[in-house]
Formats: C-alpha cells, sequence, structure tokens
C-alpha cells in the first residue's frame, strides 16, 4: 500500500516537473552560436586597456608619461619609458607596454591618468599560443602620427605661450595706462 | 603525514580509504575528501585543502590598500561583488570616510543581485551533483541575466572591481535600473517554477531530507554562519545584527529552517533570494540621485595605527576582514575570515555514520567555494 | 545583561588578563584583552561555557617589534555582537596551548596560524600545514618570507 501511495506521488511530481519544462518548449532560445554570433558586450565593459584619441591630441593619444598608471596597477603590467620631445613641455611615451596575462582588469590606472587617456579595447576573445602574444604595444597605431602630433602639441605650445606673452604684455600696458591716467 | 597511513589489521580487512577529489566535479572546485570507509559507511573523513591557496594575504602585505582592491573579488569568486564592496567599507571606516547616498543605494542592489547569482549557482550546480540536469539550465539563464547587468554597471562578469573608497566606478545606467526591475518580475515566476519542478521532486525529497544534519551545538563549537546557520533555526545574519552600510533602512526577513539537513539548507537559500529580491526592489524604488563618489577623498589611504575589523554577511556567511595598520599605506596585515572555511571544517564531524552517496549531497548543501577556504 | 556581566567577572578572574578600556568602535570589537599563553585555555573555557564561539584566530608576526608573536583570538557569540579579541603575546619560536578541545573551528584555525606564520600548539591534535604543500619549509607570512623587491624598497621609504 505504502508502496503504491509512494509511486503515485512520484509520479505526481514527475508531471508536475515534466509540466514546467513542456511550458519552456515554446521559449525562444537564450544562447547565440558563437563565433557565428555574438552576444551584445556592456559599453563598460574591461577588457586589455588602449590609449584613446584624444581630442587635444588629434590622431594620437594624449599620454604625459606621468608613470602614475605603471606605478599603481596592482600586477606590475605596464611599462613605459618617456622622452621629452625638443621644445615641449609636456614629455611623452617613448615605449608604452602592456602585459596583458597579468592584468586583472581592475581599472585603477584608467582612475589616476591625470589625462583619461586609457580606456579599454573591445576584443574578449583573444587568444595566443605564447605568452609573448599577450605583450600589447600600446603605441602601435600611433607610431606614425607621432612627428605630427608633437608637432601639433609644439605649435599649441608656442601659441598658447604667445597668448600668454599678450595677456601679460596687455596687462602691463593697462597697468602703465592707470598710471598715466592717475598722474 | 605518517600517522595519517594506517596499514589495515586484519580485522577491519574490509575497511579501505578513498580519496574524492581534488578533481571531482562534485566537490566544486579543488577540494579533496580523505574518506575512510566501510562498504558504503563513512567511518571518519579529512578535507584536505589547499590546492588553490593563492597567498592573498600575503599580496596584501606587499602592495598598499588600492591596490589590493581586486583581490577580495577573487577570494570569493561566486559573490565578489559582495566581497569587493565589503573590503571598500572596511577601509572606508577604518578612515572615517563618508559615501554618497546614491552609491550606497547602488551598492546593496549590485551586493543583493550578486547574492541572487551566488545561490542560483550554488542552486544549479546542487542539483547537477544529485543528477538532476534541467534546473541547472534555468539558473544559469537566469544567473546569466544578472551577470549582464552587472556587467553593464561594472563592467565585469564575474571578479569584479566595481568599488573604490569612498565610492563607486560608474553610475548605473538607466538600462539597469529597467533591467533589474524587469529582472525581479521575472524572476519571481521563475523561483515558483522551480519550486515545482525542484522542491515537490520526490527523488530530490528522498535525497536531502534527514541528510546531513548538522547538530546544533555544533553552530557554537565550529562557529557555522550563513545558510547553514540559519537552517539551524538561528535568525543570524550580520545584515541585521551589526548592519553595514544601509541595510538598516530596508526591510526583509531572515528565513529560517530547524532541521538543519540538506533539504532545510536549500529552502532558506531559495528563500534568501526572495529576500534579496525584496531588497533591490525598495532600493530601486528609493534610489536617490547625486554624486556616486564622496568628494574628499584622501590622497594617501593609510588607516590609523591600529586593528580593525570588519564584517560582511556574503552569500555562504560571516566574512570578516581584520586589519592591521602599522599607520602606513601598506596594510601590516590583513587576514580573511571566510565562511566556508569554518563551514566547511564541520565536515570531519558531519560526515562519519553517512553514505558515499549522500557525502555529495551533503558538500554541496554547505555551499563551499573552495577559492574563497584557501585564500 | 546579566549574561555579559557574568562573563566579565569570569574574565576578571583570570590573574594574567588585562582589559582595555573602552575599544574605539572603529576596531569592531567590544572588548579587547590581553593574556599571558598559560591561561588562554581558561579564557577560552570561559567564553565557550558563555556560549560564544571562536571566530576567528591568527597570529601577527611582530619579530620586528617586539621579538614576539601575536596570536589574535576573537570570541563572538550569536545574536548581536559581543566581539572580545584576546591576544597572546608569545616569544618566537614557542607554543602555546591549543583550543581545540574546546572549539572545533580551533583545528583548523591553528593550523592555519601555524601553516602560515610558524606559531605551534601544544596539545593540538593534528598540527600539520593546511594551506600550503606538505614538507614545506617556510611559513610565508612571516615578515622575512620572500617579498617582493619593489615593496620591500617602498616600505624602507625607497
Ligand atoms: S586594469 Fe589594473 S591590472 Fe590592468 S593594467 Fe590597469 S591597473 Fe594594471
Ligand atoms: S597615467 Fe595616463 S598620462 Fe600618465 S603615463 Fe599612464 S597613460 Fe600616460
Amino acid at each position: 500500500m505504502g508502496r503504491i501511495k509512494e509511486i503515485a506521488k512520484g509520479a505526481r511530481s514527475l508531471i508536475g516537473s515534466m509540466g514546467v519544462t513542456l511550458k519552456h518548449l515554446k521559449d525562444e532560445p537564450v544562447t547565440v552560436e558563437y563565433p557565428a554570433e555574438r552576444a551584445p558586450i556592456s559599453p563598460l565593459q574591461r577588457n586589455a586597456i588602449r590609449l584613446i584619441e584624444k581630442e587635444e591630441t588629434p590622431g594620437s593619444h594624449n599620454c604625459i608619461a606621468c608613470l602614475q598608471c605603471e606605478k599603481i596597477c596592482p600586477s606590475n603590467c605596464i611599462s613605459i619609458t618617456g622622452y621629452r620631445p625638443e621644445g615641449l613641455a609636456m614629455k611623452r611615451p617613448e615605449t608604452f607596454d602592456l602585459n596583458f596575462a597579468l592584468c586583472s582588469e581592475c581599472g585603477l590606472c584608467l582612475d589616476v591618468c591625470p589625462t583619461a587617456t586609457l580606456g579599454y579595447t573591445k576584443v574578449y576573445d583573444k587568444a595566443g599560443y605564447t605568452r609573448a602574444d599577450f605583450f600589447h604595444d600600446l603605441l602601435e597605431e600611433y607610431r606614425e602620427t607621432e612627428e605630427q602630433v608633437v608637432e601639433h602639441l609644439r605649435e599649441a605650445d608656442r601659441r598658447k605661450k604667445a597668448e600668454r606673452e599678450a595677456k601679460r604684455k596687455a596687462e602691463a600696458e593697462a597697468k602703465a595706462k592707470e598710471a598715466g591716467d592717475a598722474q | 603525514m605518517a600517522e595519517l597511513i594506517q596499514i589495515a589489521s586484519d580485522e577491519d580487512r574490509d575497511t579501505f580509504y578513498l580519496n574524492m577529489g581534488p578533481q571531482h566535479p562534485s566537490t566544486h572546485g579543488v577540494l579533496r575528501l580523505r574518506l575512510h570507509l566501510k562498504g558504503e559507511r563513512i567511518l571518519s573523513a579529512e578535507p584536505i585543502i589547499g590546492y588553490s591557496h593563492r597567498a592573498h594575504e600575503k599580496m596584501a602585505e606587499n602592495r598598499n590598500y588600492i591596490q589590493f582592491l581586486p583581490n577580495p573579488s577573487r577570494v570569493d569568486y561566486l559573490s565578489g561583488m559582495i566581497y569587493s564592496i565589503g573590503y571598500c567599507q572596511a577601509i572606508e571606516k577604518a578612515i572615517g570616510l563618508e559615501v554618497p547616498e546614491r552609491a550606497e543605494y547602488i551598492r546593496v542592489i549590485c551586493n543583493e543581485l550578486n547574492r541572487i547569482s551566488s545561490h542560483l549557482l550554488w542552486f544549479g550546480t546542487f542539483l547537477l551533483d544529485l543528477g538532476g540536469v534541467t534546473p541547472f539550465l534555468y539558473c544559469f539563464d537566469d544567473r546569466e541575466k544578472i551577470l549582464d547587468l552587472l556587467d553593464l554597471v561594472s563592467g565585469s562578469r564575474l571578479t569584479y572591481c566595481y568599488g573604490r573608497f569612498g565610492g563607486l566606478v560608474n553610475d548605473v545606467t538607466d538600462d539597469f535600473l529597467e533591467g533589474t526591475a524587469r529582472f525581479c518580475t521575472a524572476f519571481r515566476e521563475r523561483l515558483r517554477e522551480y519550486d515545482r519542478l525542484v522542491t515537490q521532486n520526490v527523488i530530490f525529497r528522498n535525497r536531502t531530507i534527514g541528510v546531513g544534519v548538522m547538530r546544533p551545538e555544533l553552530a557554537q563549537q565550529f562557529g557555522i554562519t550563513g545558510p547553514c546557520l540559519r537552517a539551524m533555526g538561528m535568525a543570524r545574519d550580520v545584515r541585521r545584527d551589526e548592519p553595514y552600510g544601509i541595510y538598516d533602512r530596508f526591510e526583509f526577513d531572515i528565513p529560517t529552517r530547524t532541521a538543519s539537513d540538506c533539504f532545510d539548507r536549500y529552502l532558506v537559500r531559495i528563500a534568501e533570494m526572495e529576500q534579496s529580491m525584496r531588497i533591490v526592489e525598495q532600493a530601486l524604488a528609493k534610489l536617490p540621485d547625486g554624486p556616486i563618489m564622496a568628494k574628499k577623498i584622501p590622497r594617501k589611504i593609510a588607516p590609523a595605527k591600529g586593528e580593525y575589523y570588519f564584517a560582511v554577511e556574503s552569500a555562504r556567511g560571516h566574512f570578516g576582514m581584520f586589519i592591521v595598520s602599522d599607520g602606513s599605506e601598506i596594510p601590516y596585515r590583513i587576514h580573511l575570515r571566510t565562511p566556508s572555511f569554518a563551514n566547511l571544517s564541520t565536515m570531519r564531524t558531519v560526515l562519519p555514520g553517512t553514505l558515499l552517496a549522500d557525502t555529495v549531497s551533503i558538500l554541496g548543501s554547505i555551499d563551499i567555494v573552495l577559492p574563497e577556504i584557501d585564500r | 545583561m546579566s549574561e555579559a556581566s557574568g562573563l566579565a567577572a569570569a574574565l576578571a578572574g583570570i590573574a594574567s588578563l588585562k582589559t582595555a578600556e573602552a575599544p574605539d568602535a572603529k576596531s569592531g570589537c567590544q572588548g579587547l584583552h590581553t593574556v599571558g599563553r598559560e591561561a588562554i585555555v581558561e579564557v577560552g573555557r570561559v567564553f565557550r561555557e558563555a556560549g560564544y564561539m571562536l571566530e576567528m584566530l591568527t597570529a601577527l608576526d611582530m619579530r620586528a617589534a617586539e621579538q614576539a608573536m601575536h596570536v589574535v583570538y576573537q570570541f563572538n557569540r550569536f545574536g548581536a555582537p559581543d566581539r572580545h579579541r584576546v591576544r597572546v603575546v608569545v616569544p618566537a619560536g614557542e607554543a602555546v596551548p591549543s583550543l581545540a578541545d574546546l572549539f572545533g573551528s580551533a583545528n583548523w584555525y591553528e593550523r592555519e596560524a601555524f601553516d602560515m606564520l610558524g606559531v605551534r600548539f601544544d596539545g593540538h591534535p593534528y598540527l600539520v600545514r593546511i594551506l600550503t604543500e606538505e614538507g614545506a619549509d617556510y611559513h610565508p607570512l612571516l615578515k622575512d618570507f620572500g617579498v617582493a623587491p619593489a615593496a620591500a624598497e617602498e616600505a624602507a621609504g625607497g
């Protein structure tokens, strides 16, 4: 008797669970056929870092090689050497390497960057055969334009300097004029 | 090691040792159980841990407080958000930093979503251990939605580094808020389905009811916390007992059960997901506008010389951080008191006398995450 | 609050126990104590009888400043927190009595403290390494173990 009851109970629970499964038969698939299709990724998704193009430096990044990101990185995966181009107040990076194999995507380097020139790439499925595949040269895409940008920056520097000069001159003149008027 | 390996004498020829793990699918990570068996019955059990020890505590002593930010979420990768935000809160308390309201609310939303996702993963894999494949797929579908939501705000899917001292990295978007609200509505329905699918299932009930009972005195002896403790009938939850952040502003129940078997631990977790959802909905309704970062954040994060202890309720129980500062920017010592470590150590007393097949359900039911135990 | 005052009275009965005045809220503890190592088992018993659990046990390497190790025990009760941090100062290389008979959790905690910092616990039933490999000859959380050169420089103010 107990056994029959048991079986009846089991059958009922089985039918109940099957009902749930049947209900979901008509559901749309929730998976995508990677790599043919790709699920959308979050706009904030963190991947390897990169240098982003900035307004102040058209065609290039605006890194000033201040090494703050290198210093804060908990995994020591950034290494930068800077140089000072002729006639420029700011430094520029000569090399900017990321060892992505060590990166924990913590985002601390983005936080500290004073020029906000760091961002994330959108590549989330990079694979490689050797560790060397994960050494990213972040300056690669900008090497060609470096000369131009330095020139642009020099130009901007000169302009700023000239503006400052002019302003100081104007102020001095105004002062002199005031003094003259007072007399 | 010598005393471990006893050559069987003549009368216990029918007993034998069995190594379960470290690469066993149902040990949830790299746990090795050394079981001494007589037939199918366990005579003694010794969990052997340490296979995924990554020296997080040593790492803490080699970097400053800010650089330790990515670590806590790697300690317990299933409730990474709770750990990472908990660490921020610990340091904020130590240096006396106020966090803007909006950030506090977002933290609560993310924490609770993370708790649900952790419980969902546990639920799926627990059922998988017991032989039920279907619920696993549903759980991962739901969990995926939460991961997408958290990805939307934090940029990571599992090991979050979303908190910062004094606030958060990014503000939430409307997408996130709408998505969360939508998820809550849909998930209520899903929970009812899970109930039909699993709770009423006879096989599941037979394999869990009365299995793996933790005697009540074990709670004090071993310092059991989290859902395992609540399944013993003790309504203890760090969120209620010593509210951190703004948890004192929310209405939620602490689900408890009394039998303390695998089935009750299961029910407690299911009920907890519902309570987490309640908290999320309240937080969504009250979410104020404003900044997400405190205005004045000291450039140097260096708590005054002294010792600090701060606890949060992770998905598995009481996660405590014991921070010793010598006044510098580098922690003198950070000790992480992780819940599963204590919970797993009870296995030496709980397992003997049970059947080998039940080991799987008992181990599964305490919800261990090995990296969190090994640190 | 009779339970708490009973605990206080019992603790006061232990000769070598010194209780710090009104602990700072930041410390997260309601009571801070220091006790001689011979009395730690007695302290453990008092807490156990009062229904407290051993919440945390760890050690600190204070050899540089005090030529000693600190073993830190933290007891807490269920419900509203009443956390007591008990500290035992032990000269480097010497052993502390084990609490493994009183608290099940002490068994693993002490193994961990031994593994990480090399503190020995007298009377522990099975004091072997728990997290690192068997047979290793180092204790990773000691301050002189494997500090990354960069951090060492920084710590030295470089
Ligand atoms: S994201 Fe973190 S780990 Fe990666 S490079 Fe930046 S600071 Fe380093
Ligand atoms: S912090 Fe920013 S500006 Fe400074 S070196 Fe790094 S990328 Fe360049």
